[in-house]
């Protein structure tokens, strides 16, 4: 599915490698979670496999294979095909991510607007369908709102949906639920697992806290400094981490919400 | 309630009605100006020389027994398309290039501020002295001296809006769903960044019907037998003790047209 292979990411207005040559495999239909403390890289690697990395700031190299096609080596216009339908990308702050003057329909099918020659009445049709996939109550209410009209759980139910309307085989997701209240973050990763397993879409699940993607993920690599210094089962990872970078991560977490 | 809140919006409603009336009335009478007129503004009647207002002559008339009110009428649609055109052509240039060097930045970006700064550097009416000189005096060669000296402002402002918004979340996200820059910056950009977008079309509006005006009087604007409300006024200087009718009517519509797209500039600001 996805593979990236030493990925290295230098911004020429620092020392230190942002990414220093990471390997890093999403298998078929599986949640991988990607754990580390604030700049640690988590993002920059997101951005890498998004293409939005600045390429006259920085020094990519390595591989990231999807499907098989190194998108390091794509020109931008193929880039948008692969943007548009392969892959699906969910941030952290939904009411910054979607565009305040436009309503959540319309942002939602954007993506079929540009890569598909469906009609407009198949585009809604496809985006009240997707709505519907990620629970979201009334969808064509939420078709005509805009986002401010929307809870902070419901927009990123939108923008999951707007992910998942092109039917895209990887769907990246950073922090996708540290901006919502504990309930909320619950839900969404609730619907994220009931998505993977219904649809067979792999996701890789970036954040910078242990308990979100233990409740994810069966797998987990773990990112420090641009490295990843350990990867494996979710479970042995938290009863048993090798690495002390991963225990004091572990130590960070309350033990109330270990529990849960 | 004594909301502040509240009462600065209602501030600015009141801002925007009177705005939106005045421009609104200001383009009505442009527009009834362009096909029909009650007189012929240029016949000339030496039985009907300096009337004062009348209902047959509502803004009375000048010494060569023209209609004034009907010399206003063509006047202002000269001035108000003269600045109608320099607003669309100073504002589409200017506008799409501070998009374009805000939003990619770079090189181009640089080369284009500096020119830009140079050009502000001179006071607009000499930049469009200049233009004019090289186009030859009329009524659309004004338009674009104006423009051209009107589009470094517009750049400066729309430059800073681009710059500020292309690295938004939301503008991420949409190029990720695969839009392209153009798409973005039209679809996305461009629609948020119109609050700050507008009031400069509405200042550059006013301050091109202000520039043709003194263009104009100063007889480096319009020449007859075309003529716009600044070129009349000069006209009205000349008679000033004989028919001041002429100068207040002249000066009375370029207040309103300036007056009142400010306001309307003003009111869209926090609307
Ligand atoms: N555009 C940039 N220019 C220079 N350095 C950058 C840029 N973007 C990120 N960095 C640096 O790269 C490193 C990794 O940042 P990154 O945003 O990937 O961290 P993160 O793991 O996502 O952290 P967080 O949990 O805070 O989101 C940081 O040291 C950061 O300062
Ligand atoms: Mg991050």
């Amino acid at each position: 599915m996805l593979e990236i292979k030493d990925l290295r990411i230098r911004f020429y207005t620092r020392e230190r490698d942002a990414v220093g040559g990471i390997n890093l495999t999403v298998n078929d239909g599986e949640i991988l979670g990607l754990v580390g403390e604030s700049g640690s890289g988590k993002t920059v690697t997101a951005m890498a496999i998004g293409g939005l990395l600045d390429r006259a700031a920085c020094d990519v190299s390595g591989q990231i294979l999807l499907d098989g096609t190194d998108l390091l080596t794509l020109d931008s216009a193929r880039f948008r095909k692969v943007r548009g339908k392969t892959l699906g990308v969910v941030f952290q702050d939904p009411s910054a991510a979607l565009d305040p003057l436009m309503k959540a329909g319309r942002q939602a099918e954007e993506a079929l607007l540009i890569h598909t020659s469906m009609t407009k009445k198949e585009r809604k049709a496809a985006v009240l369908q997707a709505f519907a996939a990620v629970e979201l109550r009334d969808p064509e209410r939420v078709y005509d709102s805009y986002p401010h009209e929307l809870s902070g759980g419901m927009q990123q139910r939108v923008m999951i949906a707007a992910a998942l309307v092109t039917d895209p085989s990887l769907i990246l997701l950073d922090e996708p639920t540290t901006a919502l209240d504990a309930g909320v973050q619950a839900e969404i990763l609730a619907l994220l697992k009931r998505l993977n397993a219904e649809k067979r879409i792999s996701m890789l699940l970036i954040s910078h806290d242990l308990s979100v993607v233990r409740r994810a993920c069966r797998r987990v690599a773990v990112m420090q400094r641009g490295r990843i210094v350990e990867e494996g089962e979710a479970e042995a990872l938290f009863s048993s981490p090798a690495h002390p970078y991963t225990k004091r991560l572990l130590e960070a977490i309350p033990l109330s919400r270990l529990r849960r | 309630m004594s909301d502040p809140k509240v009462k600065k919006a209602k501030k600015h409603n009141i801002l925007l009605i009177a705005g939106a009336a005045l421009t609104l009335a200001v383009l009505l009478f442009t527009f009834v100006g362009a096909f029909y007129t009650p007189r012929d503004p240029d016949a000339m009647n030496a039985a009907e020389k300096l009337l004062p207002p009348t209902l047959n002559h509502l803004f009375g008339t000048d010494k060569f027994g023209r209609d004034i009110f009907s010399r206003v009428m063509k006047g202002t649609l000269s001035t108000v398309s003269t600045a109608l055109l320099t607003v669309l052509a100073g504002g589409g240039v200017g506008i799409l290039a501070g998009a374009v060097t805000g939003y990619f930045g770079g090189k181009a970006d640089a080369v284009l501020t500096r020119l830009g700064d140079t050009v502000t550097a001179f006071p607009a009416v000499l930049t469009a002295l200049l233009v004019v000189s090289l186009l030859g005096p009329g009524g659309w060669q004004v338009a674009i001296a104006l423009a051209v000296a009107f589009i470094p402002s517009f750049m400066r402002v729309s430059r800073v809006s681009f710059a500020g918004q292309r690295r938004l979340p939301y503008v991420i996200s949409a190029r990720l769903q695969g839009a392209s820059h153009a798409g973005v910056m039209l679809r996305h950009i461009l629609p948020n960044t119109l609050p700050s977008l507008l009031p400069a079309l509405t200042i550059g509006f006013s301050n091109a019907v202000l520039a043709e005006a003194g263009m104009s009087y100063l007889g480096i604007g319009v020449t007859p037998p075309d003529a716009s409300l600044g070129y009349m006024l000069s006209e009205a200087q000349g008679m000033l003790a004989l028919a001041p009718w002429y100068a207040v009517s002249c000066g009375a519509v370029l207040l309103a047209a300036v007056l009142g797209v400010g306001l309307l500039g003003e009111g869209l600001k926090d609307a």
